[in-house]
């Protein structure tokens, strides 16, 4: 390979690096003010890819003024390249059972390189007393885009 | 008369078997499933459910329903600022099932609806009113705007969804809110 070429390979290389594995650096008080009621979880993992992708670091809940269940997920994002993982907030109530919601519904959020955020989700029925948080890494079915 | 080489009578027959054993079978999907089809042309099922979905997590955390009396709520205006038709229903109608169902707000039918409905009901009977007294807390105003980019190939669509409770007595907002949903396309696959 000629000198030049070699050049302009590593120089693509580079930015291909650069551009594809940007990670997050973040700054925040050392001893936070907020208190947090941590929720003791047991996680069912079926995808060991995600799992390494994706990691849940805490979950937490709160009674908002109305008395409804809020949950706040920590997602942490293992990798080194940006993510989009699918989330959706399943509602029980006393009896185990699922309630309808379109709180319910899947929704995604980014993940930068070794990023992490919060999901949360509000139960609109007053009796909401748990939860069940499901996440999924596939694409859903795309026919019209980026073709 | 010309006889058409079997080879190619073969090809021919293998060829149509794959192309209709290799067609997707229609099926009925989970309306919930992630499966469903993204489009780029307008608005859909899921950017719906999904904006009526922030709008009332937004709303329940709001001061509107921190006392726990459910307030009474008239959907007032509905502003269309896009370029497609737009049924305000594909997103109110969902957060109204949610508020009422719930038990966090009731919410009054709009204006004509109830009118229909009792004429249906009851053809030969009066229409009802209004009683006296019964006046909404709150007015809920929607809106949708649409913002329309391309670069190259590939075209973006956002649609901003905007809506406002506002107390009815003093038209101070008591609650605001704005989600934004992105979509991203080719140019060979989008209406514009």
């Amino acid at each position: 390979m000629n000198t030049p070429l070699r050049r302009i390979t590593a120089i693509l290389c580079v930015t291909a690096t650069l551009t594809g594995c940007q990670t997050v650096n973040t700054a925040q008080r050392s001893d936070p003010v907020g208190e947090r009621n941590l929720v003791d979880d047991q996680r069912i993992v079926t995808d060991l890819s995600l799992a390494q992708v994706a990691q849940v670091v805490s979950i937490n809940e709160a009674r908002v003024a109305n008395g409804r269940l809020k949950v706040q997920a920590q997602l942490r994002n293992k990798d080194r390249r940006q993510h989009t993982i699918h989330y959706r907030f399943e509602w029980l109530d006393r009896e185990g059972i699922v309630q309808n919601s379109i709180t319910s519904s899947w929704k995604s959020v980014s993940l930068e390189g070794r990023q992490t955020r919060s999901i949360a989700a509000t139960a609109t029925h007053p009796d909401v007393v748990d939860f069940r948080l499901e996440l999924i890494e596939r694409e859903p079915l795309n026919a019209f885009k980026n073709r | 008369m010309h006889q058409p080489h079997p080879l190619a009578l073969t090809l021919l027959l293998a060829a149509a078997t794959l192309a209709t054993a290799c067609a997707a079978p229609n099926q009925r999907l989970d309306t919930d499933t992630r499966q469903r089809i993204v489009t780029t042309t307008g608005l859909d099922v899921d950017d719906a459910v999904r904006a009526a979905d922030v709008m009332t997590q937004s709303m329940l955390n709001s001061r509107v329903f921190a006392d726990g009396q459910p307030p009474l709520i008239e959907v007032s205006t509905f502003i269309n600022n896009t370029e497609t038709q737009i049924d305000p229903d594909s997103v109110l109608k969902k957060i109204r099932v949610e508020l009422t169902n719930s038990g966090l707000a009731r919410v009054l039918t709009p204006r004509g609806q109830d009118q229909i409905a009792a004429e249906q009901s009851n053809p030969y009977g009066d229409t009802p009113t209004m009683p006296d007294g019964l006046r909404p807390d709150y007015t809920l105003s929607f809106k949708i705007l649409d913002d329309r980019a391309r670069a190259g190939r590939i075209r973006e669509l956002t649609y901003t969804f905007q809506m406002s409770l506002t107390e009815a007595n003093t038209r101070i907002a008591a609650w605001e809110g704005e989600e934004r949903i992105t979509k991203q396309g080719s140019k060979a696959t989008v209406g514009w």
